[in-house]
């Protein structure tokens, strides 16, 4: 859940902020929940869209352009930071799919129950996330590569 | 660029997203989720939700004293009144001033309850003043109808 909130949050505090409100929302609608999904499925919904609303409400979050990419650098928690600063910039669509499949490491069925969309809907964003995140670290996974 | 390169970089961001570690909330995330939930009450009560029971049960009390006809009695109080209005009107009259009081007195008790939590809710405080001016009203009416 913390997880969850960071990618999308990019920022501790506001990470916090996210899974304390999503305990407290999960303890509230508890006696609602009707079993029709897993719990954990329930719970990657609420995350997701408290981590949603909270960033689009604030909007101080601005997307992080191309020209932010820091410097390339040598050794794989150096990509693994640049593709997280990258994460806020993707689409919305293309952030969600691309965080709980790729990062969290769920399926695209569940994804798409989380998501409220089709399993094919969820591998196309995915496959445009993954396409648009190569562009974006293209000076430095070239410089990586050696191509 | 060649497919080949394509791959290689997609494989490469991949590996980064499939290796980020799952981050964990410090302890004090924890503890203000305890004090959250605990402080919280298991069904909440919204000052909205009482602010709207109380003028849901003034518009009752207002309807029903609305279809009161002018009652020719004097006494020293609201319940002597009633009970001496037997003798001087229907029962079905003596019926509708319970009724009509009984409502004024429900929008009070809920007005009041809406007001220790929301003290300083303008729309609560009215709601509070007008409950008990429509009592207030009902009082006079029935003091002032032998005159």
């Amino acid at each position: 859940m913390f997880s969850t909130a960071y990618r999308f949050m990019r920022n501790h505090q506001d990470a916090e902020d996210v899974t304390q409100d999503v305990f407290i929302k999960v303890h509230r609608k508890m006696a609602k929940f009707r079993g029709d999904s897993a719990l954990s499925t329930w719970i990657y919904r609420i995350t997701v869209n408290t981590a949603l609303d909270l960033l689009r409400r604030r909007k101080r979050r601005q997307a992080v352009s191309i020209d932010d990419v820091p410097e390339p650098s040598a050794g794989p928690s150096n990509l693994q930071g640049l593709i997280e600063s990258m994460i806020p910039s993707l689409p919305e669509g293309y952030r969600k799919v691309f965080v709980l499949h790729d990062i969290q490491g769920l399926k695209h069925s569940e994804i798409g129950e989380i998501l409220g969309i089709t399993e094919g809907a969820s591998k196309s964003q995915l496959h445009r996330a993954r396409a648009a995140m190569r562009r974006k670290l293209a000076p430095y996974l070239k410089n990586r590569l050696g191509m | 660029m060649d497919c080949r390169s394509v791959v290689a970089e997609l494989d490469e961001i991949r590996q980064a997203t499939t290796s980020m570690k799952a981050l964990e909330p410090p302890p004090v995330v924890w503890y203000r989720v305890r004090d959250e939930v605990s402080r919280r009450p298991s069904r909440p009560r919204f000052a909205w939700a009482w602010a709207g029971a109380a003028a849901a049960a003034l518009l009752v009390a207002v309807y029903v004293g609305s279809r009161l006809p002018a009652f020719q009695v004097r006494a020293a109080g609201p319940e002597a009144l009633l009970s001496r209005s037997r003798t001087a009107a229907s029962a079905e009259l003596t019926a509708h001033y319970r009724e009509y009081l009984a409502g004024v007195d429900a929008a009070i008790a809920e007005t009041e309850l809406a007001l220790a939590e929301n003290p300083s809710n303008p729309r609560v405080r009215m709601a509070h003043l007008e409950a008990r001016a429509a009592r207030a009203r009902t009082l006079n009416q029935l003091y002032a109808g032998g005159d």
